[in-house]
C-alpha cells in the first residue's frame, strides 16, 4: 500500500474549520525531505 | 536602475516562433543562484513551456536577494481568485520578493490555446486586477470579500480557505500593455508597466504614459514609485562581425511583431502602417523568410539598440535613463569570462 501524509505531520482533516496547526509554506522543502526519511522523523519526533 | 533577466541568460523574447534558448526547468535553482550572484536585481519569468508561478517558485526558493516577477503570466485563463492565492503564497515564501506580472494575450490564445471565450481586454483586465485586489484586502484585513464587477462576482469566505495576512509590503501588480486603453488600466490600478519589446522609447513617453497618468487621475492615484519595466530589443556581440549576425536576428524579430495586428499601433506611430500591413500579408500567406528583407536599418534602429559589448551600457542609458526603472537585459554565459563581462554589464546599467 502507498501510505501518504498531510503537512505539517499530525494534521488533521481540517473539513470547514480552520485547521488547528496551519501549513506554513516557507517549511515545504523541509518538512517534505523530513516525510521523505522515516529515521529523521522517528528522531524529529523523540529526539 | 533596476537590472533584470529573462532565463536562460542570453535568452532573447519569444516573439519568434522558435525561442533561441531552452528554459531548463531542471536548472532553475541553480540558474537563479547564478543570477543571483552575477550582480543582477531581478528575474522575468515568462509563460511559454512551463508555468510561470513553478519558476518562480523554484527561484524564489533557491535565492534569497532576487526579486522576481511573472513577466509576465497570462491572467485570463486562471480565475483571479486562484491567481491572487498563488501570488499570496509566493510573497509570504521569499518574504515580499515576488511581483504578480500579468498580460492579457490576444484572441487566438485566449480562445483557441486555452478554451475561453474572448471579452474587450481592457475592461476584463480592470475586473480581474479589482477581484484580485479586493480578495488581497480581505485577506490582509481579515475581512469578507465582496467583489461584483462585470466579469466576477467572488463573495464565499470560508475559514479554512482564507489565507492568513502577510506581513511587510503589499504585493505589486505589473501590467503588460502596448496600446493605451490597457496602460490606462495600468495606471488606476497596478505598480508598473511591462512594457512590450516593440514600444519604442518614443511610443512609451508619447502614447502610453500619458495614458498611465490619465488611468492614476482617474482614481486620484500618485504615481510615485510606479515602474516603468522596459524589455528592449537589443543586439549586442563582442564585435563587428558577430553584431552584424545578431542584428539580422533582430531585423527579423521586428519583422514578426511587425506582422501582428495587436501591435499596429506602435508602427502607425512612426508613421510604419502600411510596412505592418504589408508584414502582415507576408505572415497570412506564410513567407516568414522574406519578412525581414522588408525592415530596413533605418527602422532597426527606431526599435532596437545596437552595439558592441563596450559601448551597449552606454546606449541603453541613453535610451533608456530617466524613461524607464527596470531594465532586462543578458548575453549567453558559456565561459568565466562571458559572466564577468555580464556582471561588468550590470553593474554599468545600475549606476
Amino acid at each position: 500500500m502507498i501510505v501518504e501524509t498531510l503537512l505539517p505531520l499530525g494534521k488533521e482533516e481540517p473539513r470547514l474549520r480552520a485547521p488547528k496547526v496551519p501549513l506554513s509554506i516557507c517549511r515545504v522543502v523541509e518538512d517534505a525531505q523530513l516525510v521523505m526519511i522515516p529515521g529523521r522523523i522517528y528522531a524529529h519526533e523523540y529526539s | 536602475m533596476f537590472v533584470e533577466t529573462m532565463l536562460p541568460l542570453g535568452r532573447t523574447d519569444s516573439g519568434l516562433k522558435v525561442t533561441d534558448g531552452t528554459m531548463d526547468i531542471c536548472a532553475t535553482t541553480s540558474d537563479a543562484l547564478r543570477v543571483e550572484a552575477l550582480g543582477f536585481d531581478g528575474l522575468a519569468v515568462q509563460e511559454n513551456k512551463d508555468d510561470p508561478y513553478v519558476i518562480s517558485t523554484l527561484a524564489l526558493q533557491a535565492t534569497t536577494r532576487l526579486r522576481v516577477t511573472t513577466s509576465v503570466a497570462i491572467a485570463f485563463p486562471r480565475s483571479p481568485a486562484v491567481t491572487a492565492m498563488t501570488a499570496w503564497s509566493l510573497a509570504r515564501l521569499s518574504g515580499g520578493r515576488f511581483v504578480l506580472g500579468l498580460g492579457s494575450q490576444v484572441k487566438g490564445h485566449i480562445e483557441r490555446r486555452f478554451g475561453f471565450k474572448w471579452s474587450a481586454p481592457g475592461p476584463w483586465m480592470r475586473d480581474y486586477l479589482q477581484a484580485i485586489q479586493d480578495l488581497w484586502q480581505a485577506w490582509q484585513t481579515g475581512t469578507p470579500v465582496a467583489h461584483h464587477s462585470a466579469h466576477y462576482a467572488i463573495n464565499l469566505n470560508v475559514p479554512v480557505f482564507t489565507p492568513a495576512p502577510l506581513t511587510g509590503e503589499p504585493i505589486k501588480i505589473h501590467l503588460a500593455a502596448v496600446n493605451p486603453y490597457m496602460c490606462q488600466v495600468a495606471g488606476e490600478l497596478t505598480d508598473g508597466l511591462r512594457v512590450h519589446p516593440i514600444c519604442s522609447p518614443q511610443y512609451l513617453q508619447d502614447v502610453m504614459m500619458p495614458a498611465v497618468r490619465k488611468g492614476a487621475a482617474r482614481r486620484e492615484r500618485d504615481l510615485r514609485g510606479f515602474e516603468i519595466a522596459v524589455k528592449p530589443l537589443v543586439a549586442t556581440a563582442a564585435d563587428e562581425t558577430k553584431l552584424a549576425k545578431k542584428t539580422e536576428e533582430i531585423r527579423g524579430r521586428i519583422a514578426f511583431y511587425g506582422s501582428t495586428p495587436a501591435y499596429a499601433a506602435t508602427f502607425e506611430f512612426h508613421g510604419l502602417g502600411d510596412l505592418a500591413r504589408t508584414l502582415n500579408q507576408y505572415s497570412r500567406a506564410q513567407r516568414w523568410s522574406e519578412m525581414a528583407n522588408l525592415i530596413s536599418d533605418e527602422v532597426v534602429h527606431q526599435y532596437a539598440v545596437v552595439g558592441t559589448y563596450d559601448c551597449i551600457v552606454e546606449r541603453l542609458r541613453a535610451r533608456y535613463a530617466g524613461l524607464a526603472s527596470v531594465l532586462e537585459f543578458s548575453i549567453p554565459v558559456r565561459h568565466d569570462a562571458d559572466a564577468e563581462l555580464l556582471r561588468t554589464i550590470v553593474r554599468g546599467l545600475q549606476q
